[in-house]
């Protein structure tokens, strides 16, 4: 997936029209009143929205973030942060 | 879809990402699923003929609702209590039926825009007077299945009661509601003048999301 992917994503993250929300238990909510959607997003999709919005340049990069603070795989993680940037940026956009 | 406690559930599009927090590596696979989309929902009247149907009979239950209400012979030595009740009640009612829209796909921010251009009570009423007319306008409607009573519905009734008054807001904010398996609970409220008031005994503190001030143009 082309890294350009972030940085259209980041667009949509920091457009005014969306407020982000993080709740108490770490999941987070995005809530676009124009548009009447929501996205609720899980303790590791705030983390990765969370890079994303902090300037986060590649999926390489983001993978490593990932495998990190999750212990987790950098390959699996890569292909799960592809996905799933992907399909935020759908569900923000369509 | 499982956001059962998405108490905002019609008026928005809800998405649930939900996943893993740090869980192990076999979990990983799965973890940035979106696991629910569950799109717009439509609630109440979606067929024209049943809406026109029904709001012939809304007026016919609204004037049987004012002349057997119970409170009204209880009142009935002080006239203008009487009909500043039945005013406001009826005036409420037309708003719940209008704030419903929200519930039938359009856009909130334009029932809003809607809302505000309904013309004003000839009298102003009090927080305590717009809350309990929507409360009972919104109870009522939605025992004949005409409305949905939610916050959301009760908020638009209420800011649009109390729009002659400075500072009104609609918040829109979120809460954790059962855990990470199920959506996090929406709720919607009133201020004027960062009181709440829409509300008679918040719940719980909910995470304010966005707010929009709820002003007539001049």
């Amino acid at each position: 997936v082309n890294d350009n992917v972030l940085t259209t994503l980041r667009g949509v993250l920091e457009s005014p029209a969306l407020a982000g929300t993080e709740l108490a238990d770490g999941t987070s909510v995005l809530l676009d009143i124009g548009a009447g959607r929501v996205v609720s997003l899980s303790e590791s999709a705030t983390f990765i929205s969370q890079q994303v919005r902090e300037g986060a340049r590649s999926f390489q990069e983001l993978a490593e973030k990932l495998a990190a603070h999750y212990e987790v795989d950098e390959r699996a993680a890569l292909a799960d942060a592809e996905v799933f940037v992907q399909e935020l940026l759908r569900a923000l956009t369509e | 879809m499982t956001s059962r406690a998405f108490h905002l559930a019609g008026a928005l599009t809800a998405v649930a990402v939900s996943g893993y927090a740090a869980c192990g590596r076999q979990d990983f696979a799965q973890s940035l699923r979106f696991r629910d989309h569950c799109g717009s929902l439509t609630l109440g009247l979606p067929p024209a003929r049943k809406a026109r149907l029904e709001l012939s009979r809304i007026a016919l239950e609204i004037l049987g609702f004012i002349v057997t209400h119970p409170v009204i012979p209880a009142v009935r030595r002080n006239r203008e209590t009487v009909f500043r009740d039945v005013v406001v009640f009826l005036f409420a009612a037309t708003l719940a039926v209008r704030a419903g829209d929200v519930y039938r796909g359009a856009p909130l921010l334009r029932v809003v825009a809607r809302l505000m251009a309904q013309p004003l009570l000839p009298f102003k009423c009090n927080p305590n007077e717009a809350r309990r007319a929507a409360l009972r306008a919104l109870r009522y409607l939605s025992k004949l299945r005409l409305v949905t009573d939610t916050c959301v519905a009760r908020s638009l009734v209420v800011g649009v009661l109390l729009s002659h008054l400075p500072n009104v807001r609609l918040h829109i904010g979120f809460d954790v509601a059962g855990g990470r398996e199920t959506a996090p609970s929406g709720h919607a409220w009133v201020t004027v003048d960062g009181v709440n008031v829409s509300d008679a005994s918040p719940a719980r503190d909910y995470s304010e999301a966005t707010s929009i001030e709820l002003r007539r143009r001049s």
